[in-house]
């Protein structure tokens, strides 16, 4: 067990070094800088764009930088912002909460409710309710999320039910309660974005998940044993389906935080999606490379929740 | 070929021989824990005579199919060497080799899997001439229609694909093929397992005339001893990758182990097989 | 048997049309999707009318122009005038047209014969015809996903080919390479890469920066199923045998071991082609697609930003709407491709025998 963890963390360090390297040569490709904006500023003095640029380093070669940065990630800096005029991380560590927020919350939202609702559709497949939500499924895989997103802000702005932008109201809430009563509002348009467009493709694969074991012998054996249905879905059916449900949680964060990006930048939620959006739009390299690194970090941990899971879960893999 | 003459060591001249050939692979991926060396072959020495059958015998994983591709030069062994009239056949350069190779023909373990699933029948047997560059377009249709008929396999079926065959023809179409370059030896690997009795007896009824008519010489694997027993003129047995009986300087009269001396005792028609 | 295979006909020949019908925008479209109306800022979908006020029954159905009765003040408020129509008609002639002119022609399949404008689907904050914009737009967005999932295959072919078959160190990077793109969730990668690239394009640009951009975050996918079929592809007899003739590895290449990537290839277009469609939706729609003036569906979309289109404006919601059955269309042929192929696997593994692996025997 450990000698896999070990192997797999090895393999980790390896992928997002690769992934820096990848990200830190492109962005340095990239024509255009984020000081050509100022030279063009009559305002600033050539003199200043000059200093700037030779204090910020830009002009010096890619190895160069990349070490830099290496330096200053060891740091705890991770780069410097040059939009924002500050270290990189004071910057991304709110973001990245705020997007974790959001995101562990759309995992655990639509986790819970694939499960039951999969599992119920496929013990009543064949019949008009579950055709139903089936067909319902289909046409909500089918629907971009950015529809989703905009339609759901739509309806907000519309009914004013819920508050369509930010993470707080303006004026500030002295007591705890309110202050997360609040945020939890303020949360629910955007995880209810992101839910709706994950969730379907989770209800599809435990539905076929399910259907699959269902089938097999030993659900069969049980069933003439007298195993109470609900007990025999999700007591026996379910463990049995678990493999591909567990490697699909692991895809499943990757999408999230894919689709947690767009619904960040459409609902206003200050993550880090629209602090990545801005940081291409005004070529601020640092930036660019920790909100990837960001990502990645949190799709691999995802990835080895799901594949130690397996491991545990299934003394088969153990054997390879 | 003869059912009441067992063994002729007559002075006629030997078309292959190997010599010393070992050869071992390893298993498990390059950073598995548990990579190990499994010696294949060990030492192996061979002498296959012009226009005879030599069957080539003994237990699963001995290594027969291992000295069979060897021979056919799919692998090149770790040590020893391989002589096909008169030339060195590990000494050459892949390149050079070529000519060789179309001498030599492998039917494989299993005809099934040799015969690629989207190709039609005659696709199949004129694929050779094809790569060795050999007449036109309709020359080498036309051959490749006739070695069909030569083995038993009307024109009807043609533009069949191999799941439309069945296990006999297909067997059929394997070997057709292998003739197309009209090759001197020919190693049948396992060529008539899982085919019924009397498929197999038409199939190796075939392999007989054909030997006849082209005088070809055949390698013969199988586990089958009493097919072994009734079409080979001379037999070696491996195990553990070692020559345990028969080959080139151990007659059949000096066996080495106890289960191969069972073994061939207990096969049906080993009369014609003597031993001490 | 049969009926599957209507079923997966029915539905290409369905996705054949949409595409015909995007592709004949210049014919199809009631406008050119630059012309401004400036005076009808987003008006809403012009009705159209079978009986008029007095009851009597037109087989040419007519539209009333919209009246803007808010006089440049705040928010067009839109009342229909009756007094002034335009009837209906098909294959019209439109003199004024640039887009037609050029390609030698002046024929739209119907138009608007009279003063009136017909908006049947409203117009955004220029005054552009939304349905002409619609289906030009449908031209990049449609194509955009094709031929980024053409250059994505092609490239996952490649590189999948080139890793199964000669394996060893090759086989090491490609792979490692393909773990290093799929370590990142898709929109990131597609943002990196996309940053890469100059900002400030023209439209022409813009839409092949679109392609490669897309195309090549995608490779990684692919390339793991090539490689996989041409592993075990490689490894079978008849490839062996071919080899025993004097097969060149090209020889061996094109003629046994791409053709069995033919199934897996169509199936991955299928998945692939939506997802490359919404790709391009998501990056015009924040502006690192095609921009301004041609309309793309995720441009077009954009405007939605505005919290006032957003609450008011219905009609412009359509050009993500459209996506909706395009998205069904596709993931029905990519299921219905994806069960054939795993029946076809099925089929010849019962019927011929699994390959033993032959290490010593």
């Amino acid at each position: 067990m450990i000698h896999f963890l070990a192997h797999r963390l090895f393999r980790a360090v390896f992928v997002l070094l690769g992934v820096s390297i990848l990200v830190f040569v492109l962005i340095d490709l990239a024509p255009g800088q984020y000081f050509q904006e100022m030279r063009l500023n009559p305002q600033i003095s050539r003199e200043t764009v000059a200093a700037l640029q030779v204090q910020y380093c830009v002009g010096q070669s890619l190895p160069v930088q990349y070490w830099r940065w290496l330096k200053s990630v060891s740091r705890g800096e991770l780069g410097f912002s040059l939009a924002y005029n500050s270290p990189v991380w004071p910057l991304l560590r709110p973001r990245i909460g705020n997007t974790l927020m959001l995101t562990a919350a759309a995992l655990v939202c639509s986790w819970l409710i694939a499960i039951p609702l999969g599992v119920w559709m496929a013990s009543r497949a064949g019949r008009w309710d579950a055709r139903v939500s089936s067909v319902g499924t289909t046409l909500l895989l089918a629907t971009p999320d950015v529809l989703i997103a905009l339609g759901l802000l739509a309806l907000a702005l519309r009914t004013a039910w819920l508050p369509t932008g930010g993470m707080h109201r303006p004026a500030l809430d002295s007591e705890v309660f309110g202050r997360i009563k609040d945020l939890a509002i303020h949360l629910l348009l955007p995880l209810c974005a992101l839910t709706a467009a994950m969730l379907p493709l989770l209800v599809r694969h435990v539905r076929s998940a399910i259907l699959e074991v269902l089938h097999s012998p030993f659900i069969v054996a049980a069933r003439g044993h007298g195993v109470p249905r609900s007990r025999l879905l999700f007591g026996h059916a379910l463990p049995a389906a678990a493999n591909p449900l567990i490697s699909l949680f692991g895809v499943s964060v990757g999408l999230l935080l894919s689709g947690s990006l767009l619904i960040e930048v459409i609902m206003s939620w200050p993550g880090v999606g629209p602090m990545f959006l801005q940081a291409i739009l005004e070529r601020d390299p640092h930036v660019v490379v920790a909100s990837v690194l960001f990502s990645t970090v949190f799709l691999m941990t995802g990835s080895l929740v799901a594949d130690v899971s397996l491991y545990v879960v299934d003394p088969r893999i153990r054997v390879e | 070929m003869g059912v009441d003459t067992p063994l002729q060591t007559g002075s006629r001249c030997v078309l292959l021989r190997a010599v010393s050939l070992s050869k071992s692979y390893t298993r498990g991926g390059r950073w598995s824990r548990r990579r190990c060396q499994v010696e294949a072959l060990r030492s192996v020495d061979l002498e296959i005579r012009t226009g005879s059958t030599m069957a080539l015998i003994g237990p699963s994983g001995s290594g027969k199919s291992t000295l069979a591709r060897c021979l056919a030069c799919f692998e090149r062994p770790e040590s020893g060497e391989v002589w096909f009239a008169e030339e060195n056949l590990t000494q050459l350069s892949p390149r050079e080799l070529i000519p060789f190779r179309r001498q030599i023909q492998l039917i494989f373990q299993e005809p099934e899997a040799s015969l690629n699933p989207r190709f039609r029948a005659v696709e199949i047997v004129s694929e050779p001439l094809l790569i060795a560059r050999v007449g036109s377009k309709s020359e080498r249709r036309e051959r490749a229609l006739a070695l069909m008929e030569l083995v038993g396999l009307g024109g009807q079926l043609r533009s069949r694909v191999p799941f439309e065959l069945s296990g006999g023809q297909r067997r059929r179409l394997a070997i057709a093929r292998a003739l197309a370059l009209e090759p001197r030896l020919l190693i049948l690997d396992e060529a008539l397992t899982g085919l019924d009795l009397s498929t197999r007896a038409q199939i190796a009824n075939l392999l007989l005339e054909l030997q006849k008519a082209r005088s070809l010489t055949y390698l013969f694997i199988s586990h089958d001893l009493g097919l072994v027993a009734r079409f080979a003129d001379d037999v070696v047995m491996l195990d553990g990758g070692r020559v345990v009986a028969g080959g080139a300087h151990e007659p059949l009269t000096t066996c080495g182990k106890t289960q191969s001396r069972n073994l061939l005792a207990r096969a049906p028609g080993s009369v014609a097989v003597e031993l001490p | 048997m049969l009926k599957r295979n209507k079923k997966l006909l029915l539905l290409g020949t369905s996705l054949i049309l949409i595409h015909i019908l995007v592709l004949g925008a210049f014919f199809f479209a009631p406008y050119d999707p630059g012309e401004q109306h400036r005076d009808n800022p987003f008006a809403p979908p012009t009705r159209l009318h079978f009986v008029d006020s007095e009851g009597k029954l037109h087989l040419r159905p007519y539209v009333c122009s919209w009246a803007n009765h808010a006089n440049g003040i705040g928010a067009p408020q839109y009342v229909e005038d009756c007094s002034r129509i335009s009837t209906l008609r098909f294959l019209v002639r439109d003199e004024r047209s640039h887009s037609l002119r050029g390609l030698g022609m002046a024929w739209r399949l119907f138009g608007a014969d009279g003063p009136a404008p017909m908006y049947l689907l409203g117009t955004d904050d220029y005054g552009r015809d939304q349905l002409s914009r619609l289906l030009y737009g449908g031209r990049i967005s449609l194509f955009a996903g094709l031929l980024a999932t053409g250059l994505s295959l092609a490239l996952g072919l490649l590189m999948g080919g080139v890793a199964g078959y000669f394996g060893s160190w090759l086989d090491d990077i490609i792979m490692r390479g393909a773990e290093v793109f799929m370590a990142l969730p898709w929109i990131y990668l597609l943002f990196a890469v996309r940053a890469f690239l100059p900002l400030e394009v023209g439209a022409r640009q813009s839409f092949f920066i679109l392609i490669g951009v897309i195309g090549v975050t995608g490779w990684a996918r692919p390339s793991r199923l090539i490689r996989g079929v041409i592993l075990s592809a490689k490894e079978r007899d008849f490839v062996h045998a071919a080899r025993g003739f004097g097969a060149s590895h090209s020889y061996i290449l094109r003629r046994h071991l791409l053709p069995q990537t033919s199934a897996v290839i169509l199936t991955q277009a299928a998945f692939l082609i939506p997802q490359f469609i919404l790709a391009e939706v998501t990056l015009s729609f924040l502006g690192l697609g095609v921009g301004e003036p041609v309309p793309s569906w995720g441009n077009m979309l954009a405007s939605l930003q505005k919290y006032y289109v957003l609450e008011s404006y219905w009609w412009m919601f359509l050009s993500g709407i459209i996506l909706i059955p395009i998205f069904l269309l596709y993931n029905a042929v990519a299921n219905a491709l994806s069960a054939r192929l795993e029946r076809a696997d099925a089929e010849v593994r019962s019927s011929m025998g699994t390959q033993k692996l032959q290490v010593a025997s």
